[in-house]
């Protein structure tokens, strides 16, 4: 039994008009509250507009501003209503990042249309990009592949070049799979009270709130991060199922005396995306207790995720898991399997198999020819078959031929009382090739010399691993999912050295 | 009796499949016909032996598909030492029936579970064309037909119903 978007929202409609769909926050920050008929509505009348906009001759897709706010919602949802292909754009994206992404979407589409705060589908000319270079991906995409999907949206975040993956539609519900057998596995009810921090045009918040839609959840928007204000939307909701990214998780951590009691209705909270520090998670399986903090790795691209509850990264310090329906083969340069233990890069295989096209572009994953598929991440298995990853190549810090995990530098740094927030890269160095450097924001009227961040990194790692220059910065970059963007750090260095 | 060139045929009709060469390999002491086949698409090689059962009969003989980047070919003709070595490797893997009463009772599980017709103990679940749907409903006829428990992981790290018996019986 599988209904489409449009049914299965008149049906929820129907049956518990009067329970809470949405509850968002407008620009002063005052509540606003739909229930599901009048969600349902809303939902209807600008599946409508969008419909009567639409120029069926010509290839099109909604793009829609995707803050956390209720027409954000209303207009992704009306968007998978008219089974029209959705882009949630990130309303803040530099106009240069914004020109990049709706190019990749121009060359697969004709026209786009603008939902705006009001929900009138503006239509906008996609600006054409250079096609995919001859014998690429061109022909394997095909025309149908992109007109038919349900959603598309913007990965690549960490990396500094954008590209967009397509989710094959159009959208549908089905009580067996929606949602998916592992986020089921994660403490998710039907109906379920849903607190949604990350935004929108994010994979991971936005594929929690399609499920949120079509499980008959509540959701709660929070429009932007707050820490204490998370903590307080949890209580005040009785919010059942979060999601967060470590970065998330951390800053609620440093909040003076986080109470495990504001977390009671909490079943689960899910963690992906970003590498999460040992620190952090122990904070959090202390403030929880192992058995509601759960993590997920490699859902974005959808080649395979592995699942790990508190209790297990407990008896396996900074595993991310176990393969959930999922088998993972690490292999060596020549494509040979290695045994437990030894790293290799990370293979994954599923019932749901990607291909090159499932890319707009031509980032692509790798794959093997008995199906196993790569997005180029290290790792290691043990016996019992729990996944380690190991930081990524680009990531890598090498001093003189010592490689330096960047993680590892800023969690010392993140120990220290002053610090907030740190991120280390390499900067050149004339004998060693390169040497670390750290970005560091300091706690709000915090001071703390640089010779002491030193000694106290002195005191933790390594000689080479410790931060040869400092500089202080009000933030670091961080994508919407947490991810330290790295290469936003780097051209400062490039042109001009350290900085004094 | 169906012939090599008419596996080969039907092979290079799948939609998935480039080009398609069967030879006959010893294995076990006797005969069994293996293809090599070359992919425009990801297909299985289970799935590909199934589609050429359906076509041609259970009886046709295919044993085993091999994928290939390129068609491993000696004297004009596809090399059936390569698809030997690779049998024996185990990067083949040949149909088998079941053994004993509880790979019986497995295969008819996923037999019917996955609406395959010809399930190998060796078959790997995903190559077969499992899904999260398929997992789930064998799981359970499992642990109705075994009376015991059946976590996730383990069916997915079995992966074939041989190794699952191992961990049934």
């Amino acid at each position: 039994m599988a209904l489409s978007v449009c049914r299965r929202i008149a049906d929820i409609a129907r049956a518990e008009p009067d329970r809470t769909a949405l509850v968002g926050f407008d620009a002063d920050l005052a509540q606003q509250v739909l229930s599901w008929r009048e969600f349902a509505d809303r939902v209807a009348d600008a599946a409508d507009a969008l419909g009567a906009a639409l120029d069926r001759r010509t290839r099109s897709c909604a793009v829609v501003p995707a803050g956390n706010t209720l027409p954000a919602a209303i207009g992704i949802a009306a968007a998978l209503t008219a089974e029209v292909p959705v882009f949630p754009l990130n309303p803040g994206a530099p106009p240069a990042e914004r020109d990049a992404l709706l190019r990749l979407l121009g060359r697969r589409f004709g026209h786009g249309y603008l939902m705006d705060a009001q929900l009138r589908p503006q239509r906008m000319d996609l600006p054409t990009g250079p096609e995919p270079p001859a014998g690429g991906s061109a022909a394997a995409e095909g025309p149908g592949q992109f007109s038919t999907a349900a959603y598309l949206l913007a990965t690549g975040a960490s990396t500094g070049i954008p590209k967009i993956s397509a989710r094959p539609g159009p959208l549908r519900y089905d009580p067996a799979w929606t949602p998916s057998v592992v986020i089921r596995q994660t403490g998710w009810r039907t109906g379920q009270r849903q607190l949604i921090v990350g935004p929108l045009y994010h994979a991971a918040p936005f594929t929690a709130f399609l499920d949120a839609l079509l499980d008959s959840n509540t959701v709660v928007l929070q429009p932007f991060f707050a820490p204490q204000w998370t903590v307080e939307l949890v209580r005040r909701y009785a919010i059942e199922w979060l999601q967060l990214t470590p970065a998330h998780m951390r800053e609620i951590l440093r909040l003076p005396d986080p109470d495990p009691a504001g977390f009671a209705s909490l079943r689960a909270m899910l963690h992906t995306a970003a590498r999460c520090d040992a620190d952090t998670k122990r904070g959090w399986i202390d403030l929880l207790g192992p058995e509601r903090v759960y993590e997920l790795y490699g859902a974005t691209e959808g080649i395979g995720v592995t699942l790990v509850r508190g209790d297990e990264w407990l008896a396996r310090p900074g595993t991310v898991g176990r393969g959930f329906l999922t088998q993972i083969r690490i292999l060596d340069d020549i494509g040979n399997p290695v045994p437990p233990g030894t790293t290799g890069t990370v293979f994954m295989r599923t019932p749901q198999r990607v291909g090159r096209a499932d890319y707009v572009n031509d980032q692509a994953i790798r794959t093997t020819l008995d199906g196993f598929a790569t997005v180029g991440d290290h790792g290691r298995l043990d016996r019992d078959g729990y996944l380690y990853l190991e930081p990524r190549d680009h990531d890598t810090i090498n001093v003189g031929g010592e490689k330096v995990d960047p993680d590892e530098v800023e969690a010392a740094l993140r120990d220290h009382p002053a610090v907030i927030d740190a991120v280390a890269v390499a900067v050149p160095h004339q004998t060693l090739g390169s040497v670390v450097a750290a970005h560091i924001v300091l706690r709000t009227g915090a001071s703390v010399r640089k010779a002491e961040l030193a000694a106290h990194c002195g005191r933790r790692l390594a000689g080479y691993k410790i931060p040869k220059h400092f500089t202080f910065v009000d933030q670091v970059p961080r994508s919407a999912a947490g991810k330290i963007q790295r290469w936003r750090l780097a051209p400062y260095h490039e042109n001009g050295g350290i900085p004094p | 009796m169906v012939t090599l060139p008419e596996i080969s045929e039907v092979l290079s009709a799948h939609p998935g499949v480039r080009r398609a060469e069967t030879a006959l390999v010893r294995h076990d002491g006797r005969d069994v016909a293996v293809a090599a086949v070359e992919l425009s698409e990801y297909v299985s090689g289970p799935i590909l032996r199934n589609h050429v059962r359906r076509e041609l009969g259970e009886d046709s003989g295919l044993a085993g598909v091999l994928i290939v980047e390129h068609m491993p070919m000696t004297d004009g003709a596809v090399d059936a030492g390569y698809l030997a070595s690779a049998v024996a490797e185990g990067r083949c893997i040949l149909f088998e029936d079941p053994r004993d009463d509880v790979e019986r009772r497995l295969t008819a599980i996923w037999s019917a579970k996955m609406n395959v017709r010809s399930v190998g103990v060796n078959d790997d679940f995903l190559e077969l064309g499992g899904d999260s749907l398929s997992v789930l409903s064998i799981i359970a006829a499992i642990e109705t037909e075994f009376g015991r428990p059946l976590d996730v992981y383990d069916f997915m790290s079995a992966a074939s119903v041989r190794q699952l018996a191992e961990i049934l019986r």
